[in-house]
């Protein structure tokens, strides 16, 4: 029987709180899958297990103040014994360790008692949701089975597929199969009174994305390098090509679809840049693009990826690109569609924005940033005249690329989209 | 088939197991030639005569114990009481007699008999004649209680309850009385402790008892007009009682309402919340259950107040729609 | 009295045998006070000492296959029907191989093969269930007639009227066989009635009504001869009280203070078993020393019940919740 123990993450921690446990009792649990989530005064963090077993038995329920270094938890064969103080916890513990505070083990957190029928507590606890999290629109605000499970569907969902947030993926994928019904009707937005506030756990997925956010901040030195273009001969081709994709395909050919060819081409030309981190002193330079493409879905920051993005026509990246859009709005992503992203483009130009500084998305290398479509006085010819311009931001990690490898690649992406004729010659190198 | 009414399909049933059966007779009162307070054995005299269609006097107390006595030497007797107000006279001989006899004697005697007992309100026939008092007798070990909501249950049901070896409180409601329903002209037995889904539904469970399932399809036509779904579930008996189509219902519905005209407080109505509870569909209920039941008050005669003394078609539809809404 | 011993007819009974059931009957009830009082029996119990005559006499009128009902204070009844003492010790004493499975105790032992449909806790409760078997006898034709213990206290209960009405308009095969023991509890007779003898509300519904000694066998025994007569003819019911006393008190814990020492040592002085002994020694049936043979004999057989029931298994935990229903 292997004990699960209250990690000491800091010189200074006497207690961790268990935000939330992963498994049930009974569960499969593999070596380096997430176990629990647990809050110390400084950081919310994932216990992993370190062995692969049954989780038998769990010592102490979510919101319970645990000392450190206390057994929580035992893994073990699903008949093995248990040991005998995994009976009453609280005498051995208090015993064991005098030392420590006299914690009150399986204390419930008083934010637990929220007013919830059965069966929304049923399916709370099949979803791993606390209830604190979830707004009550039943009869005195009470939480019904239907709040939990528009909870579960809304709640923020992964941009990088980690195998924690496969599983919940795949858990909230599962619960759409099983036709959870949400009538937007239903869910009225509750008048909220001047002066109130909310409190907005960080945990879970958002704090998974917001983690490797803040990682890849503080571990990648970012530069971005940015490039104004214009794109009339783009949009011009666009179109001439639009009638034909629309005769084809149900799929509309957007201005980002062409970036998003003429990138998945640059790449191919500049392995370098498509590349990942394979570990600290390794770096793959991928042969195929498998093109990432941030969107902003209803449950969140989505990065769908489109595998192979190189070897497709514009009418299949097209489709592709529409599909995982619309997949992603839909919360029927598949894990699958998540994985294996060899760079990056995230497109802010619907909501106005000009040009920003995307984050890189590790074990990427680079991201391209897609600014607002703009129209422009410039100078031609010594003439002024208006064009469409498109402002392209590249981020890239200065461990891996120089500028001028950066400076290279935004180059022929450039190329590419202020004349296509450019791309039509590149496909036939 | 054909239609007959309720209290038709009461007499048949009798009809039919007396011509099958010498054991079985009937005693009442006022049962012979005035056919019984509500006309229930009306013509049965003249086919079956005094022996066995036994006029008796006004002492419900020597009735049932008569009706015991012969059941536990080998007869089936039908006791009517001719309102089931009067089983508080009976009380003794049913509850310290009847039900116990058999448990007393180590399981070496049995009682099979039935009590026939016209109850409810809705006649204006005030306190004294108009109450539901199932649940005292539904809370004695060794009674069986019946309360069949219709004319093809009441047939099939009273042919159960003079098979059964035990003692049968057989409630007939007097508003149903003159309801129809298509009912076999052969013999049938409905087995007892089998509850019927009158009405499928999936938003909310009503479980009806007696009058009130009638009571409970006519709000569900309503509320299906709202879109909500009822499934109404009549127990159609109380003991034996079938608790697990009731469980498997709320399991689906993940809502449990009971309705019955009894009072309120202390009702059949309020077990059958309990063991609701204590199911295995708690996980399931999305809603506190409610029951729906009297007022706590005696039946009063004026028509208005004697409407609102028990749950009408409007409460049902209006607790049941409550129970649907949103903060 | 007019009758030698020696030239009547005991309905087939050997009259020695009645003395040995008197004696059988006392002793019995002596062992039970014991035993209660060294706890080794649960509950509670009425003895019936000083009363033996009635029950043996009454049941020696009866043919086997006639039935009786029994009171809380039965064990004479039970006896004089033809019980087994064994298993009524085994009853008192829970045990599983009482006449009730130890299910039933001291007042509710019931021995229907023997045509005993039981004693009964309830005051008067048994009095309408005779009625019912003999109504079964009347329309079944069985020609069974069926005797009706009750006591003093159970002729204020209603009851009893409803149920000597509802026998003597349907002339009915019963003997309502009142045990006037002077005492319902602590109630005296003298108090809890305006009236000399309880036999005259025989009139009151339309049938005979007899006073006899209770302690004096051959009167009981004729004046119950003569009602099974006229119940097995078919002309009807009749009552009969029978006057005695119990020398002990209601129950386990009763100081007796409602009566006189005086009143007691009066009783005893009449003595039934003494009575009809002197009348077989004075009338040469019996020796006295055979007299004492048989009351050695039914000493021994009451040991032996002691020992039976002693070494008689508990019933199990399983049979809690058997027999509550039949099947």
């Amino acid at each position: 029987m292997n004990e699960v123990t209250m990690p000491k993450l800091a010189m200074t921690q006497e207690m961790g709180t268990i935000l939330q446990w992963y498994k049930r009792e009974g569960d499969w649990v593999e070596a380096g899958e997430p176990l629990l989530e647990v809050m110390t005064n400084k950081i919310n963090i994932d216990v992993e297990s370190y062995v692969d077993g049954v989780l038998r038995k769990r010592l102490y329920e979510e919101g319970a103040e645990v000392p450190v270094l206390n057994v929580i938890a035992y893994i073990g064969d699903a008949d093995e014994p248990l040991p005998d103080e995994s009976v009453n916890v609280a005498v051995s513990a208090d015993s064991n360790h005098p030392e420590t505070h006299a914690a009150p083990h399986l204390q419930k957190p008083v934010a637990t008692r929220v007013r919830a029928t059965p069966a929304a507590r049923a399916v709370a606890r099949k979803l791993g949701i606390l209830l604190t999290d979830v707004q009550g629109t039943g009869p005195n605000n009470r939480i019904q089975r239907e709040d939990v499970e528009a909870f579960a569907i809304s709640r923020p969902s992964c941009s990088t597929a980690t195998p924690a947030e496969r599983r919940i993926v795949s858990r909230t994928t599962s619960q759409t199969e099983s036709s959870v019904h949400v009538n937007p009707k239903d869910n009225p937005m509750t008048a909220t009174p001047l002066d109130s506030f909310s409190r907005v756990p960080y945990r879970g997925l958002r704090k998974m994305v917001g983690d490797r956010m803040a990682t890849s901040v503080s571990e990648a030195p970012h530069v971005t390098v940015v490039r104004e273009i214009n794109v009339s001969q783009t949009i011009e081709l666009r179109r001439r090509l639009m009638p034909m994709v629309e005769e084809q395909t149900s799929a509309h050919l957007s201005l980002n679809t062409m970036v998003l060819f003429a990138t998945a081409h640059a790449l191919m030309k500049h392995p370098n840049v498509n590349a990942t981190w394979a570990s600290k002193d390794e770096i793959i330079e991928h042969h195929s693009v498998h093109l990432g493409m941030a969107v902003a879905a209803p449950q969140g920051l989505l990065v769908p990826v489109i595998h192979f993005a190189n070897t497709l026509s514009i009418l299949a990246l097209s489709e592709q690109a529409s599909q995982l859009v619309k997949k992603a709005r839909n919360g029927t992503m598949a894990p699958n569609d998540l994985e294996g992203g060899t760079f990056t483009i995230s497109n802010l130009g619907m909501f106005g924005i000009e040009s920003f500084n995307p984050i890189i998305n590790l074990p990427q290398v680079a991201i391209l940033g897609v600014g607002s479509l703009i129209e422009k006085p410039i100078v031609e010819n010594g003439n002024i005249v208006v064009r469409p311009m498109l402002t392209l931001n590249l981020s890239f990690d200065h461990r891996v690329l120089d500028g001028a490898d950066a400076a290279k690649f935004l180059q022929t992406v450039a190329n590419y989209l202020t004349c296509p004729d450019e791309l039509f010659v590149a496909l036939h190198a | 088939m054909r239609e007959i009414t309720y209290q038709e399909a009461i007499r048949e049933a009798m009809s039919q197991v007396m011509r099958e059966d010498e054991r079985v007779f009937i005693l009442g009162e006022d049962i012979g030639v005035y056919g019984g307070a509500f006309g229930v054995t009306r013509g049965m005299i003249e086919e079956f005569g005094p022996e066995r269609v036994r006029n008796t006097p006004i002492s419900e107390a020597a009735i049932a114990g008569a009706a015991i006595g012969a059941a536990l030497t080998g007869m089936r007797p039908i006791m009517e009481l001719q309102f089931s107000d009067f089983v508080t006279i009976a009380m003794d001989q049913l509850v310290n007699q009847a039900a116990k006899i058999r448990y007393m004697y180590g399981g070496k005697a049995s009682v099979p008999m039935v009590v026939r007992a016209p109850g409810g309100s809705g006649t204006g026939a005030a306190a004294q004649h108009s109450q539901s008092l199932e649940a005292w007798l539904a809370h004695v070990p060794g009674l069986k209680v019946v309360q069949p909501a219709n004319a093809y249950d009441a047939k099939g049901l009273l042919k159960a309850a003079i098979d059964d070896n035990n003692p049968v409180i057989f409630y007939e409601h007097k508003l149903l009385y003159s309801t129809k329903a298509d009912v076999p002209e052969e013999l049938y037995s409905i087995p007892l402790g089998q509850a019927d889904i009158k009405r499928a539904g999936s938003d909310v469970t009503l479980v009806s008892t007696g009058i009130m399932v009638q009571k409970s399809l006519t709000a569900a036509d309503l509320l299906a007009k709202d879109g909500i779904q009822v499934e109404i579930i009549d127990p159609r008996t109380l003991v034996p009682l079938d608790i697990k189509t009731i469980v498997s219902s709320v399991k689906r519905t993940g809502r449990c309402a009971v309705v019955y005209e009894a009072v309120k407080r202390g009702g059949y109505g309020a077990e059958i919340a309990s063991l609701v509870a204590e199911s295995e569909a708690f996980d399931f209920l999305d809603a506190p259950i409610i029951r729906l039941g009297g007022k706590e008050v005696p039946i009063p005669q004026s028509p208005e107040l004697e409407r609102h003394a028990v749950p009408q078609v409007e409460d049902i539809v209006e607790a049941i729609r409550n129970m649907m809404q949103k903060a | 009295m007019s009758i030698p011993l020696a030239k009547r007819d005991w309905n087939g009974n050997d009259v020695l045998h009645l003395y040995y059931q008197m004696w059988l009957i006392r002793l019995f009830d002596e062992k039970v006070d014991e035993m209660f009082a060294k706890g080794l029996i649960h509950g509670t119990t009425h003895l019936c000492v000083g009363q033996e005559a009635t029950p043996v006499a009454a049941c020696a009128a009866l043919m086997k296959t006639d039935k009786i009902t029994s009171t809380h204070r039965g064990h004479g009844h039970c006896i004089a029907k033809g019980a087994d003492v064994s298993k009524m010790m085994a009853e008192l004493m829970g045990r599983v191989t009482g006449y009730c499975k130890g299910k039933g105790g001291s007042m509710h032992i019931a021995d229907l093969e023997e045509g005993n449909l039981g004693a009964n806790g309830i005051v008067g409760g048994g009095i309408p269930i005779a009625v019912g078997a003999a109504l079964t006898s009347n329309m079944m034709k069985e020609n069974y007639v069926v005797l009706c213990f009750f006591g003093d206290g159970a002729t204020n209960e209603g009851s009893f009227h409803e149920a000597l009405n509802l026998a003597a308009i349907w002339d009915l095969p019963v003997i309502f066989f009142c045990e006037n023991n002077q005492y319902g509890m602590s109630g005296s007779v003298k108090e809890m009635f305006r009236i000399q003898d309880i036999a005259d509300r025989a009139v009151a519904y339309g049938m005979p009504g007899h006073v006899v000694d209770g302690n004096d066998l051959e009167a009981v025994y004729d004046v119950v001869a003569c009602a099974v007569a006229r119940a097995r003819s078919g002309a009807g019911p009749s009552l009969i009280e029978a006057k005695t006393y119990r020398w002990k008190g209601h129950s386990k814990s009763d100081g007796r203070k409602y009566r006189t020492r005086e009143e007691e040592t009066a009783w005893k002085a009449k003595d039934p078993i003494a009575r009809f002994k002197s009348r077989l020694i004075d009338e040469g049936i019996a020796t006295e020393e055979q007299l004492n043979d048989i009351q050695a004999r039914a000493k021994m057989e009451i040991e032996r019940a002691v020992s039976f029931a002693e070494n008689s298994p508990y019933p199990t935990l399983e049979m809690l919740e058997e027999d509550v229903y039949a099947h």
